[in-house]
């Protein structure tokens, strides 16, 4: 057995280096195998939103979206109703259509609601041509004409106290960003 | 010498210490199990994404279910548990999708399948942020589990580590009625449950 010093040295430092490759590559093995898990979920909760103000259009994947109006109305059952209308211009509105959308509107103190599929009837028999429109996603892009906007629209049911409302349409392709409208200030 | 007993006594100590953690560890059911919010009748539970409070339970032999103008009647080998309260979303829009009794044995019973979908129980409903609404759950459990059995309501069953509210109801499995009518109504509730006390 050789145990020159030099001998020695050396396999003191394979041991403290392959100690310290230890040190980095678990971590490192553990983050690539996680990769996607991490990805995922700071696409399901990190927002990075795109402001817009109503009526402006602004450039968000891979179309023009406006949001035209955000109408606040008293609801059958002691609530308020909300109802969110908005239109896509794509260049390509099929590839668009295979995208699944996510509309939300959240209020100042951080609480969301879902759409409601029009279930208010103040909003059937007030507006019943937004009840034509599809909610986001590829129903009204395959609805849409060429050349001519998707129209879309979303009705939630709130409390009438709700105040500083933002509407939210996050497209999958296109998280963590999402487009970000605020309620106009009456 | 010296250095053979240190090294043996090393060995049976980490050899303890593992055994100890063996014995000591918990399932994996148990690190992943609900996190679990209890309270009692008429009292609003509160549990980190949704409210409940429950205001009445009842029970009787025979169930009666009318809508749109027709009454359906539904036997049973055990009783129904017909059970009515009010639930809320905190932050976001959610859907309570699982409800089961559990009885003091432990045994649990999930909703009953039975009744038409035109009677709109728990799970069918949204509950959004600041809008409570009345929440009607009916059970099919034989006549020893209901005396002192508890409402378990949770936004799912797979979810580790979700929120789970446990109710523990006041009927006592001898005020048993002959029978209780579920009748579906147009407007808000949903429902209406006859006799009404």
């Amino acid at each position: 057995m050789d145990s020159s010093p030099a001998k020695v040295m050396s396999t003191r430092r394979g041991y403290w280096l392959s100690m310290t490759a230890l040190v980095v590559a678990l971590p490192a093995a553990l983050v690539v195998q996680t990769w996607g898990s991490i990805k995922d979920w700071r696409s399901q909760f990190l927002r990075q939103p795109l402001s817009a103000t109503l009526g402006q259009p602004i450039d968000y994947a891979g179309a023009s979206w406006t949001v035209t109006r955000i109408t606040r109305l008293a609801g059958s059952e002691g609530n308020a109703v909300v109802l969110a209308e908005f239109e896509a211009l794509a260049a390509d509105p099929k590839a668009l259509g295979a995208v699944p959308c996510k509309v939300r509107l959240s209020d100042g103190s951080g609480r969301e609601w879902q759409p409601t599929l029009f279930a208010d009837p103040m909003v059937r028999k007030q507006y019943p041509e937004a009840q034509q429109r599809s909610l986001c996603g590829g129903m009204a892009f395959a609805a849409a004409e060429p050349g001519k906007p998707a129209r879309m629209a979303a009705s939630f049911s709130i409390p009438p106290a709700a105040s500083s409302l933002t509407l939210s349409i996050g497209l999958y392709s296109a998280l963590p960003n999402h487009l970000s409208v605020s309620e106009p200030r009456t | 010498m010296m250095r053979i007993m240190r090294s043996v006594l090393a060995l049976l100590f980490a050899a303890a210490v593992l055994y100890g953690m063996q014995l000591t560890r918990p399932l994996y059911s148990d690190i992943t199990s609900p996190i679990v919010s209890s309270g009692g009748m008429n009292k609003r539970v509160q549990a980190s994404a949704f409210a409940l409070s429950l205001d009445s339970a009842r029970v009787a032999r025979v169930l009666n279910v009318e809508t749109f103008g027709k009454s359906k009647t539904y036997t049973s080998s055990g009783v129904w548990v017909v059970v009515e309260g009010e639930a809320e979303a905190k932050f976001e829009t959610l859907r309570l999708t699982s409800g089961e009794w559990l009885s003091g044995s432990g045994i649990r019973y999930v909703l009953t399948g039975r009744l038409p979908a035109t009677i709109e129980m728990m799970p069918g409903d949204a509950y959004q942020p600041g809008l409570p609404r009345r929440v009607l759950l009916v059970f099919e459990v034989p006549e020893e589990a209901v005396a002192g059995g508890t409402v378990v309501v949770a936004r799912t069953k797979l979810l580790p580590l979700d929120d789970e509210i446990r109710i523990t109801t006041d009927v006592s499995g001898k005020d048993i009625e002959p029978a209780i009518t579920i009748r579906r109504n147009e407007e808000r509730p949903p429902w209406t449950v006859l006799p009404q006390r």
